[in-house]
């Protein structure tokens, strides 16, 4: 036997009389007016004669009328069974009279039943009117119940909710602090370039107040170094996310980090800039290149005083030749004389060579020859102790042409042969090479046989203030300005090391032209 | 027969001034621009001395000294460098060398004459060698001469520029000669020497001193010979080299700091050894800081 369930139909807790659809089940009630008077007041009745044979399908109902008799012999056990047949619907009990039950059971009998109904009431009309406000009452419990229910989850909807709006405001205010105290720009802009946000620090770089400015485009508002950066990685609408540039506005030297911001679904949905002041690090880079320079002078004074060592004790000597002999002729004065004038220009050379490193013209650019900057490099530093048990081997082109500053040249390779000579440490071999290329550029090649660079270091040796030497030694600084220099004029440096080889390719240009290498 | 020397110069300016010097001294002089020819003229020709630079192109000075010094074992050389002399410590104790000349400004012709002439005659002893004038000797019996020794000497000379690094650098030598030279006392247990010594006539500490119009001289000779060439350039060498810190390698070492001290106080320091016979060191002083600032090596060792 299966009833069709009606559940979603929603009823009013006061409607009065109940309405046809309160499905009621009779349990054992043999009274044959009971249902009919059910049925005539619009009640669906459903009887069965005991527990046991009804259909084991969990039902929904409106009420249970259970026959007295049913509950005998274990009024409590049976009245467990009856309420698990549905736990929501009141049981009522049904006798004759209220004689009929004995004392001692009516206690048992009454907890978790809704109320007694008489057959004897049937035909006045109070069995029904019982049964209506048993209904009643049913409904209305079972309408507390559920705004009870409500009321709850509205309550917990409530601190769920206030506890979120707290955290929304504390990350709001987090993020707000975030942005006004870190020392860096941070701007943030959408796909179509709209400045969505913009913090102090990235207002001040920019040099704008506290104007609204959000929502309007960068173009409006951006220097031209910055827009044509922000226009580049705007452009490029692929997942990259990360660039660093570096530019220069005004005064200020600026490190921008671009980060191409993805959806969900992996498309760019705006960029994060991130604008760092670095001008305080370059100039303090700059000074200590400067720094870099003098102590590379240094050497270089101590390497000239050395070479006019030469020239001076040759002149002494020739002098005291001739002062001290007693045949004087005109021929050994004029030949004593050459030789002085000789040794006299050599010493300005070497002086005048220091003087042009020494001379800090920027963009004095000139065309020099390759083996002359090379010789003039390896003239300040072969004095030294390190270079006496190495051997120099030239493979030389000597009329490959240099473009550029002279004086940087010098100190490229004065670096790259102190370097050579420290790797070797003892007896080697530097081979110097000069070489033409078709794209009007020279190359210059430093070999030492030395044990090489540490592969892991390899791509580190040009940082500024990276050195394997020992504290004390150097100071890091000689390969980055090496790298510095060449790339500034325009031109590449590259190396490789193994042990026994490590070998240091400068290309520079040769011409006025920028060449493309 | 005059004696031959082969000198090697990437200089032709100095090898015509030397060659020139040299005939006039009365030596027969062949020169070489390079180490290479040089091996090739020893193989042709008889030479008594080698006179080679030290940086040139191709093979360096104390190479060249070494290959040759193999080839002839007899042959005498000296290397000559216009650089300074303190730089080439470390080679020359790897490779023995014990005369480097400097080529000084004004040229010091007759200190390379004085070199040439030692090493050729092996006749190195006695200051007279290198004082033109009257010299006076006393000698030292006991510990208790070495004091009033160091004081005759610096009121005799008079006007010694740095007084007391010279006297400073002088009882060092004499206190070595004494205790090292005579007594052979080891210098890592100073603290058991006696300060109280007589000394043998055969352990008589010898000291002469006098000045000329150039320079003024202190020679302090033993008549042992204990003291060998290879100690000095090792001493030499302990206390010019530096460690990764910037401090000398002898920094802490127990002796061996005074050779190396009076070098470097004086302008000359000559030390002549005849092998258990003698050792005599010079030192000498030029008048108003001449020839300053050039140390070249010369230790004669027979």
């Amino acid at each position: 036997m299966r009833f069709s369930a009606q559940k979603t139909h929603s009823v009013s807790p006061f409607q009065h009389p109940p309405p046809s659809i309160a499905r009621i089940l009779l349990l054992g009630i043999s009274n044959d007016s009971v249902p009919r008077r059910l049925r005539k007041h619009g009640y669906e009745c459903f009887l069965a004669e005991n527990i046991d044979t009804l259909d084991p399908q969990p039902e929904s109902w409106g009420l249970i009328l259970v026959d007295h008799t049913l509950l005998a012999p274990d009024p409590c056990s049976t009245l467990d069974r009856i309420f698990r047949i549905d736990s929501e619907a009141p049981v009522c009990i049904c006798q004759e009279t209220p004689a009929d039950f004995s004392s001692d059971t009516l206690e048992v009998t009454l907890q978790g039943t809704a109320d007694v109904l008489y057959y004897g009431e049937i035909d006045n009309g109070l069995f029904i009117k019982r049964m209506d406000n048993v209904l009643v009452h049913n409904r209305l419990k079972n309408h507390l119940r559920k705004q009870q229910d409500h009321l709850h989850e509205q309550q917990r909807l409530h601190r769920e909710l206030s506890l979120q709006t707290h955290v929304a405001d504390h990350e709001r205010e987090l993020n707000a602090n975030i942005l006004a105290s870190i020392g860096s720009g941070v701007i943030i802009l959408d796909p179509k370039g709209l400045i969505m946000l913009l913090n102090n620090p990235a207002r001040s770089i920019l040099g704008c107040g506290q104007d609204a400015l959000l929502g309007r485009p960068y173009t409006r508002l951006f220097p031209k170094a910055l827009s044509r950066v922000v226009t580049h990685h705007l452009a490029l609408k692929t997942d990259k996310v990360s660039e660093v540039d570096r530019l220069r506005i005004g005064h200020r030297h600026l490190q921008v980090s671009s980060y191409t911001m993805l959806d969900s679904r992996h498309r760019p949905s705006g960029l994060l800039l991130f604008l760092q002041d670095i001008t305080k690090q370059e100039e303090t880079q700059l000074q200590l290149y400067r720094a870099e320079k003098l102590a590379t002078i240094g050497t270089m004074m101590s390497g000239i005083s050395h070479e006019l060592r030469n020239p001076l004790a040759i002149i002494s000597a020739r002098c005291q030749m001739v002062l001290a002999k007693g045949d004087i002729t005109p021929q050994t004065v004029q030949h004593a004389f050459e030789s002085i004038q000789n040794q006299t220009e050599r010493s300005a050379q070497i002086v005048n060579g220091v003087l042009d490193f020494t001379r800090q013209r920027s963009g004095q650019a000139g065309y020099h020859t390759a083996v002359q900057i090379l010789e003039e490099a390896l003239s300040y530093v072969q004095y030294q102790n390190a270079f006496d048990a190495i051997a120099i081997t030239r493979q030389i082109d000597p009329e490959a042409e240099v473009f550029g500053d002279r004086s940087r040249y010098v100190q490229v390779f004065l670096n790259l042969l102190s370097n050579a000579a420290d790797a070797i440490a003892g007896k080697g071999t530097i081979q110097l090479g000069i070489s033409r290329t078709e794209r009007s550029t020279t190359i210059i090649e430093v070999v030492d046989d030395g044990p090489g660079i540490d592969t892991n270091v390899l791509p580190k040796i040009t940082d500024p203030f990276f050195t394997t030497k020992d504290p004390g030694k150097g100071t890091g600084l000689g390969l980055a300005i090496v790298n510095k220099v060449v790339n500034e004029s325009g031109g590449r440096l590259q190396y490789r090391s193994l042990p026994g080889e490590t070998v240091f390719v400068v290309e520079l240009p040769s011409s006025r032209r920028k060449p493309h290498v | 027969m005059s004696e031959r020397i082969l000198i090697v110069d990437d200089e032709p300016d100095l090898l015509e001034i030397l060659h020139e010097f040299l005939t006039d001294q009365g030596y027969s002089v062949l020169c070489a621009p390079h180490a290479d020819a040089a091996l090739d003229m020893l193989e042709r020709e008889p030479i008594d001395l080698m006179i080679s630079d030290i940086n040139m192109p191709g093979k360096k000075g104390f190479e060249l000294v070494a290959e040759a010094k193999q080839l002839y074992p007899a042959l005498k050389t000296a290397l000559i460098t216009a650089y300074d002399v303190r730089e080439y410590v470390q080679l020359a104790q790897r490779y023995n060398v014990g005369n480097i000349i400097a080529k000084t400004t004004p040229f010091n012709f007759d200190e390379l004459s004085l070199l040439i002439r030692n090493i050729i005659t092996e006749d190195v002893f006695g200051l007279s060698r290198y004082i033109n004038g009257p010299v006076s000797t006393r000698t030292i019996r006991c510990s208790g001469d070495i004091e009033p020794a160091i004081l005759q000497i610096v009121n005799e000379i008079p006007g010694v520029l740095h007084k007391r690094r010279f006297r400073q650098a002088l009882g060092e030598i004499i206190v070595n000669a004494v205790y090292y030279g005579a007594k052979s006392e080891r210098g890592d247990q100073k603290s058991q020497w006696n300060f109280d010594v007589e000394l043998e006539p055969d352990e008589e500490v010898i000291v002469t001193w006098g000045r000329d119009s150039e320079k003024n001289g202190v020679s302090v000779r033993d008549q042992k010979g204990r003291l060998t060439k290879g100690d000095v350039l090792y001493w030499l060498e302990r206390n010019t080299t530096k460690d990764s810190n910037g401090l000398s390698l002898g920094l802490f070492d127990e002796h061996g700091k005074g050779i190396f001290i009076t070098r470097e106080s004086i302008d000359r320091l000559i030390i002549n050894i005849r092998r258990y016979k003698a050792t005599e060191i010079v030192m000498l002083n030029y008048h108003e800081g001449l020839y300053n600032g050039y140390r070249p090596l010369w230790i004669h060792e027979f």
